[in-house]
């Protein structure tokens, strides 16, 4: 592999002196130049205006950005595709200053992919504009860098006839917030309270799907996300004691499943009982082609937490879905629509009771096991699944940056809410998103809100495109008491240029 | 093919609802916030306190301040509580004694006058409480 690097960088810098316009292997290298603002009153953003886009946009009320990317796309040969990207945002009243959002470089060979760096994910199933989104591996934080291979799009497995497609990634990153984790501001204000650093980041999907241009079709896949290695800082007898997990070959390889130690107690590695901090999903999905156009899909997204979860043990937890999607060209008034319902309050039962966890005599005075209170995105080593305080799963669980103390766990993980979606065109070049969502909350299982949370937040959004040109104007609005009464006007114009 | 895939989704829809965990409990499962006890008529209201059931343990909780684990059996209308102290503390008995007013700790027997929905009522003698799903 060393042996090919080399001559591969040098096809690379010798391709675009000797590439023409007209020449399949040319050269590409363009850029996008964007500048938002979201103004209005209340304590936040408006939630429908962040969520979901990979944190671009702060929670703080008052803010703007700018934005600049630029992307090379090389083709080596018909097959061999080289492309990197470097994209930069400076911001004011925001959560973050300046930073790099997105930088990776990327080989593809046919339908598969090997790219190292950050890069903004984007969903295998689900609709990216309009869906909640994803429990495990969505798109509401900023990108983790990582290094990773899979699939572009679903692929055709040979030899079935086009009958069974899979798309399916897997790679290995590191959390970059360490400093956000660590700052007593984020512990609620706290120095006492506990933290963890240096997590590492492993994570893959797999989805296998029948033929889709059948009147009906199936997915069945799975995601998973894991936080393993890292440092936990945590009071123990008055003082601050860090306590290191290995991020050895063998972590590497235990987090692939959620695998445990068997001696936990004994070595007093209680959330060692599972390796690692796991969040999954695991979806079904029915589709329905209404014609060569027009499409209907149900699904069901169930989470776990570590293993449990797994066998469905949550009750009706999940994401329960319908989707209709119009393919068909020209201007559609309604081009998707979704209807989702989420529920994430059984967590498997309202308690965890196992023996091997508590001394004697109580260890033999209930020997009986029920696992439960899964208590989704918090964990005793890592705290919270969280990048710089964003939940990178599903946003209708509210991210820790929201906390009124500045906690970085999740306050309230058992929710009930109904989400809906639609877009479409209006003109040629003027289109539209309607997103709207009712949310109620109980808290956690360990930690009940006195008084249920609720909130309603809907946002209005109009885009225009026209040649490089895109503009759009949004009004969002939040009613409750999550994120408070909020209203938030919001503008944003980007160009797309081409250098080469 | 659509024969196919209306079998398949009968058989997730059987799974779907098979497997809760800690679903032995009935009826009593989940977590329950207790809202008000009374006794000769004389009512206290509660606040911030449950009792959750789940399999065949139940966990008396004031967040932040006391948890208890228990075993239970049910009976028809009959509940039976033994609960544990994991280290011994007398905080535990006076948290189910004097804040729950379940008594003995350790050999609780209540009978369960109304469950459904989101309500659930017991008694033992003359003290009632009254919890609602949470």
């Amino acid at each position: 592999m060393k042996k090919l690097i080399v001559p591969i960088i040098t096809a690379c810098l010798l391709m675009p002196t000797k590439a023409s316009a007209a020449d399949s292997l040319a050269t590409s290298i363009t850029y996008d130049l964007t500048t938002e603002a979201a103004v209005g009153t209340g304590r936040h953003t408006a939630y429908q205006l962040v969520t979901n886009r990979h944190h671009i946009l702060a929670t703080r009320p008052n803010t703007a950005y700018a934005r600049a990317a630029i992307k090379l796309q090389q083709p080596i040969t018909t097959d061999f595709a080289f492309s990197a990207m470097a994209d930069g945002v400076a911001s004011v009243h925001a959560d973050h200053k300046a930073y790099l959002q997105q930088c990776f470089a990327r080989l593809d060979f046919k339908e598969f992919f090997a790219e190292v760096g950050a890069s903004e994910p984007h969903p295998a199933v689900r609709n990216e504009v309009l869906s909640a989104g994803l429990f495990a591996n969505g798109t509401n934080a900023k990108p983790v860098p990582q290094v990773h291979v899979g699939t572009r799009e679903f692929w055709n497995v040979p030899l079935t006839a086009k009958w069974v497609q899979i798309h399916f990634d897997f790679g290995y990153g590191k959390f970059l917030d360490n400093a956000y984790r660590e700052a007593p501001a984020h512990r609620g204000g706290d120095a006492s309270r506990a933290y963890a650093t240096g997590a590492f980041y492993h994570q893959k999907h797999l989805y296998i799907r029948t033929n889709p241009t059948k009147p009906f079709f199936f997915t069945a896949g799975i995601e998973h996300a894991v936080q393993f290695g890292g440092t936990s800082h945590a009071m123990v007898g008055g003082e601050m004691q860090s306590k290191e997990k290995k991020a050895n070959l063998k972590a590497f390889w235990n987090v692939i499943l959620p695998l445990g130690d068997a001696h936990y107690f004994e070595n007093e590695a209680l959330e060692d009982w599972v390796y690692g901090n796991h969040v999954g999903m695991m979806t079904c999905q029915f589709g329905f082609n209404i014609d060569r156009h027009h499409q209907l899909n149900a699904y069901l997204d169930n989470p776990f937490e570590d293993g449990s979860g797994i066998r469905k043990s949550n009750g009706s937890d999940g994401l329960w879905g319908i989707e209709y999607a119009n393919s068909a060209p020209g201007r559609q008034l309604v081009r998707g629509a979704v209807v989702e319902y989420f529920q994430s309050t059984n967590q498997c039962g309202p308690l965890h009771w196992d023996s091997g966890d508590y001394p004697e005599p109580a260890r033999s005075e209930i020997t009986d096991k029920v696992t439960g209170n899964d208590n989704y995105y918090n964990h005793m080593f890592y705290v919270s699944y969280s990048h710089y305080g964003m939940t990178p799963g599903i946003a209708l669980i509210t991210s820790p940056i929201y906390n009124t103390d500045a906690d970085n766990t999740f306050h309230d993980n058992r929710v009930k809410a109904w989400h809906l979606g639609i877009n479409g065109e209006l003109t040629t070049h003027l289109s539209y998103i309607i997103k709207g969502s009712y949310r109620e909350g109980w808290g956690t299982y360990s930690q009940p809100l006195t008084t249920k949370n609720h909130s309603f937040d809907a946002m209005l959004q109009a885009l225009y495109r026209k040649g490089p040109w895109q503009l759009s104007a949004a009004y969002a609005f939040d009613r409750g008491n999550i994120y408070g009464n909020c209203s938030t006007f919001n503008f944003k114009i980007s160009f797309h240029g081409k250098i080469l | 093919m659509a024969r196919f895939f209306k079998h398949t989704l009968a058989i997730c829809c059987l799974l779907l609802t098979a497997c809760q965990e800690g679903g032995e409990a009935g009826d009593l499962f989940g977590q329950w916030r207790l809202t008000e006890t009374s006794i000769h008529d004389s009512q206290l209201t509660v606040d911030n306190t449950y009792l959750s059931f789940s399999g065949s343990i139940a966990l008396f909780r004031c967040p932040g301040k006391n948890e208890v684990f228990a075993k239970f059996q049910r009976s028809a209308d009959s509940l039976f509580i033994q609960c544990t102290s994991i280290y011994g503390s007398p905080a535990d008995t006076a948290f189910v004694e004097q804040v729950f007013h379940m008594k003995p700790f350790t050999d609780i027997r209540v009978k369960v006058d109304a469950i459904g929905g989101e309500r659930l009522a017991i008694s033992q003698g003359e003290r009632q409480w009254l919890f609602r799903k949470y």
